[in-house]
């Protein structure tokens, strides 16, 4: 790999974390009135802890010092206390970073594989009725509202149907260092829907950047030439085709983690399912301005890490890119 | 010596051609179903308060009785858990949706035209910090951005806008400069430089022109994002409090228990009617880039 890729990809990277960081800082201080009033202001914080927010913002001292105690803060990884938790915000999001990583790792991870498979397929059989049913579907699909869909599969498969639950993480009572297994199990049924939503939506969009990618790949001169020396359809296309076609789904993986993101908010909040999205979703409606803050702060950082280690990974596996 | 005009790309496209395409448009089923559903969306949006059968925002129009009560002909879309008509509320939530997806439909390409056009033009450093800033922003997540936003400034659909534009510039800059790189050696480009054209001129005159059709299609696509988006944000609670939306809508159906007593008309319609939107927006962008760009009409779109 070449090291002025990854000295570029890198320096964007730390930016985009600076901007971040920035923002979050301009965004308590462009509001009107002081921010030390208001945190001082909040009749849920101990006097205790009002002291220890003063302290480790310099809320009293002038603001280019504050930024930079801010910014202090912040590579120390104390990003403050939450007001309705009393808790370090840190921690309270720790706990909550598996929950979101369930409902969303395994249905992408899914969405991919099976993105490929239909991909190939509707290429290998341009213009045929998959062909159709994956462009008409992958259209609609980036239509529709991700959390409307949960809705939906709610009313017919928990309202109607009562195959599962409507809403919640787990059966109340369970815990996982009791009986592991039944916990595990509970979890998988109730986190079966906010997957299931997650999935549908993110499928026809890898499917569709396969197809693309397998179409022009079939026009190439190596496949001609595979296809002359008399190969099976299945080795040209898993072995010949595939390796090439896979390229640009990575880095449609690492852009489409944006929308993923975005899409646990809205689906975490359709089924309570309690992860980063939810958590600062009720972190804002009860004003927990702290904890606001560190779980935007921590969902940009990690999809920037994401981004950056996505980028590193595509020009690992094709040569060709240089210089993104 | 007759005054010669320079040519300009925007002459490929003549005015009689130009109206015959546009009735291309009209002749694919999708392009006839996305202007229709449009055209009704914006009557909506003018007559609102005309064409509703109630009135959303008055509190004494609800018909408390009549609550949660599946389509009838009294209200054809059924009633809310206060007895409000879900039709109206429909058709007042199609002002949000619009004024949010053709704000973004105009901000987005404008301000995405202009950077890329400014970094393919002078290249150099002005061209590395602008794609630099694409780059960070490309991964700046949304929603989030959204959420804190709005919890310090309040909620408001305008928050969606801004961050749009904020945000959505940076895919419309990264392809208009690829497109002014590649026009930029053209022949018709090098005419006006040698009759000593100043640069703006050169660049807004005879070099963006040509990215127009790229610019149209984005613009619809922008239009479909922001308004999905708006209506998450609504979803969320984090919309303009006051403003009946069809992300409230299902905000409402949502917190007031909607899939408990199984009211799958409240919950179904106002999704149905962002879905519509949003594909109408994605489908005219289609439309308009096959209207463009002749070569894709050949290919196989079933």
């Amino acid at each position: 790999m070449n090291r002025a890729y990854f000295a570029r990809r890198f320096a964007m990277a730390l930016f985009a974390i600076g901007v971040a960081v920035v923002l979050n800082f301009l965004l308590i201080h462009l509001m009107p009135g002081d921010p030390a009033h208001r945190f001082y202001a909040d009749p849920r914080v101990p006097p205790e802890v009002k002291e220890e927010i003063v302290r480790l913002f310099g809320l009293d001292k002038p603001l280019w010092t504050q930024f930079l105690l801010y910014i202090r803060n912040v590579f120390r990884g104390e990003l403050g206390i939450s007001f309705t938790t009393q808790r370090p915000v840190l921690q309270v999001i720790a706990e909550r970073i598996p929950w979101t990583l369930a409902i969303t790792l395994f249905p992408t991870l899914a969405a991919i594989a099976c993105g490929i498979w239909v991909g190939m397929w509707a290429a290998w059989r341009r213009g045929g009725i998959a062909d159709f049913l994956l462009r008409t579907l992958g259209t609609a699909a980036s239509s529709i509202p991700s959390f409307w869909l949960a809705m939906l599969l709610v009313m017919v498969f928990a309202y109607w149907a009562r195959i599962f639950p409507l809403m919640g993480m787990v059966k109340p009572g369970l815990s996982l260092g009791e009986r592991p297994l039944a916990f595990i199990g509970s979890v998988a049924y109730h986190a079966a829907l906010p997957m299931l939503t997650l999935f549908v939506l993110s499928v026809p969009g890898y499917a569709l950047a396969m197809r693309n990618a397998v179409i022009s790949i079939l026009g190439e001169n190596y496949i001609l030439a595979a296809q002359s020396k008399g190969i099976s359809q299945r080795t040209l296309l898993w072995r010949h085709v595939l390796k090439n076609a896979v390229l640009p789904l990575i880095s449609m993986f690492s852009l489409s983690l944006v929308g993923v993101i975005g899409g646990a908010v809205l689906v975490e909040q359709v089924f309570s399912w309690y992860g980063m999205g939810l958590l600062m979703i009720r972190a804002a409606q009860a004003r927990d301005f702290p904890l606001v803050q560190a779980v935007a702060l921590i969902t940009i950082v990690l999809t920037i890490a994401a981004n950056f280690v996505a980028d590193l990974v595509q020009a690992w596996v094709d040569p060709r890119i240089r210089y993104g | 010596m007759a005054r010669t005009r320079h040519p300009r790309p925007r002459e490929r496209w003549g005015k009689h051609k130009a109206e015959r395409r546009y009735l291309q448009l009209l002749r694919r089923p999708a392009g006839i179903f996305s202007l229709a559903f449009l055209a009704l969306c914006v009557i909506c949006a003018i007559g609102a308060d005309a064409i509703s059968p109630y009135d959303p925002y008055d509190p004494g129009d609800k018909d408390i009785l009549a609550a949660l009560q599946g389509p009838s002909l009294k209200h054809p879309l059924g009633t809310d858990s206060f007895g409000g008509d879900v039709l109206s509320a429909l058709i007042h939530g199609t002002r949000v949706a619009l004024i949010v997806g053709f704000s973004t439909g105009i901000t987005v390409p404008i301000l995405g035209a202009i950077l890329g056009a400014v970094a393919a033009f002078f290249g150099g450093g002005v061209d590395r910090f602008i794609m630099f800033l694409v780059d960070v922003v490309m991964v700046l997540p949304g929603l989030p951005l959204m959420i804190l936003v709005a919890t310090y400034i309040g909620g408001s659909y305008w928050i969606v806008v801004v961050l749009f534009t904020f945000l959505g510039w940076a895919g419309v800059c990264r392809m208009v400069r690829g497109r002014i790189l590649s026009e930029k050696a053209a022949p018709y480009v090098e005419a006006a430089r040698s009759y000593a054209a100043p640069w703006p001129r050169v660049l807004f005159r005879h070099l963006l022109p040509s990215t127009y059709p790229l610019l149209a299609v984005t613009a619809a696509r922008t239009a479909a994002g922001s308004v999905l988006a708006e209506a998450g944000l609504s979803f969320l609670g984090f919309g303009d409090p006051l403003a009946v939306s069809w992300g409230k809508m299902l905000a409402d159906a949502q917190s007031q228990g909607a899939l408990l007593f199984g009211a799958w008309w409240w919950v179904l319609f106002p999704g149905l009617a962002v879905t519509l939107l949003s594909l109408s927006f994605i489908n005219l962008g289609y439309a308009l880039e096959e209207l463009f760009n002749p070569r894709l009409r050949r290919g196989a779109r079933a």
